[in-house]
């Protein structure tokens, strides 16, 4: 009877670590906020999250804690946290961060790691972008030299 | 499990590439998942991840992304990406040309027309020019982009202002604003 209480939401990793969080920051998630909503259930919803692990879901969480409270925040504040929660990341955790956003269905977060992995790739030679992400080259170097020619063409 | 995982491996004749010997997580699921021998895009993502990537950079990259592999190269000529690209709204740049096209059309008619012109160091927001919009004479948006030609009254006189920049919703909305151009109205 003391006040409202927040509705919370407890989310297991894929490797069994509960997570508990508010039930408006765990639907930022859509897939989350499907799973409630069929579910009906009111009290002590535990929901697995598979393929995504503790430190990942911790990092996910973060994200949807900042922006469940968005409307709190002017724009360009969000904006800025993004950034920085975003280039923190290493290239790793981004992988993660978009498998997860992708299962989970975080429009927001997958849009975010997407144009940062983007960003990676600009200005880079093609051997660059190769190693960056473990790529192995399967173009002899007549068919390189002729799609150098071809794209050549295009442009003149 | 051990013999699920070696079918596909040698199947792709991968073996000799001591980068598997990694064994990632990601990599392993992989083969779970598809048999097939065409390797990913990006190998630690499901593919339709990184196609959202590539349709994310921008085009003046693609002669450098066709060449990084086959699969890159079809990826990035294909109906997907170029699909994604037109969703994304970053195909916009061929308009986004034209109206600037316009925009710089409209300001040289202005000129020929007599309007003296000088280039400013301060910016709109600046001291000089802290009186509002009159009325737009024109106005071009493009993907979060903008050109405009606004009359502008200032204590000084007034002014016809070209500028470009970039906007949330539309032109009265303008998060950064460059000036290009302001025509002194004799």
């Amino acid at each position: 009877m003391v006040g409202v209480k927040k509705k919370m939401v407890t989310l297991v990793s894929s490797d069994g670590v509960e997570f508990v969080v508010e039930k408006r920051v765990a639907e930022q998630s859509l897939f989350i906020k499907n799973a409630l909503n069929e579910g009906g259930v009111e009290e002590k919803v535990m929901i697995p999250i598979p393929k995504v692990t503790s430190d990942t879901l911790s990092s996910v969480l973060e994200y949807c804690e900042k922006h469940a409270s968005a409307t709190e925040f002017q724009e360009n504040e969000i904006e800025e946290w993004d950034k920085e929660y975003i280039e923190k990341a290493d290239l790793d955790l981004l992988y993660y961060l978009l498998q997860a956003s992708y299962s989970m269905s975080i429009m927001g977060l997958m849009e975010l790691g997407a144009k940062k992995v983007a960003s990676l790739i600009r200005g880079k030679s093609p051997q660059e972008i190769r190693e960056l992400f473990n790529i192995k080259n399967d173009f002899t170097p007549e068919q390189e030299e002729e799609i150098r020619r071809e794209m050549q063409w295009n442009y003149e | 499990m051990g013999s699920f995982l070696s079918a596909p491996v040698s199947k792709t004749e991968l073996l000799e590439d001591s980068e598997t010997s990694q064994a990632e997580t990601c990599k392993r699921l992989r083969m779970m998942v598809s048999c097939d021998e065409d390797p990913r895009l990006i190998p630690s993502l499901p593919d339709e991840i990184s196609l959202q990537i590539l349709a994310r950079v921008p085009r003046i990259c693609y002669l450098s992304m066709k060449l990084v592999s086959r699969n890159w190269k079809a990826a990035i000529s294909s109906n997907e990406v170029y699909l994604l690209r037109k969703e994304l709204g970053t195909k916009g740049r061929k308009k986004k040309k034209m109206n600037k096209k316009k925009a710089d059309g409209f300001l040289e008619k202005m000129k020929a027309d007599g309007w003296k012109c000088w280039k400013p160091n301060a910016s709109l927001n600046g001291s000089n020019h802290q009186s509002t919009c009159d009325w737009p004479k024109c106005s071009y948006a493009g993907f979060q982009q903008i050109w405009f030609a606004a009359a502008m009254r200032s204590p000084s006189g007034r002014y016809l202002v070209e500028a470009c920049g970039t906007h949330r919703r539309n032109w009265l909305d303008i998060m950064k604003l460059s000036l290009n151009n302001v025509v002194r109205i004799p």
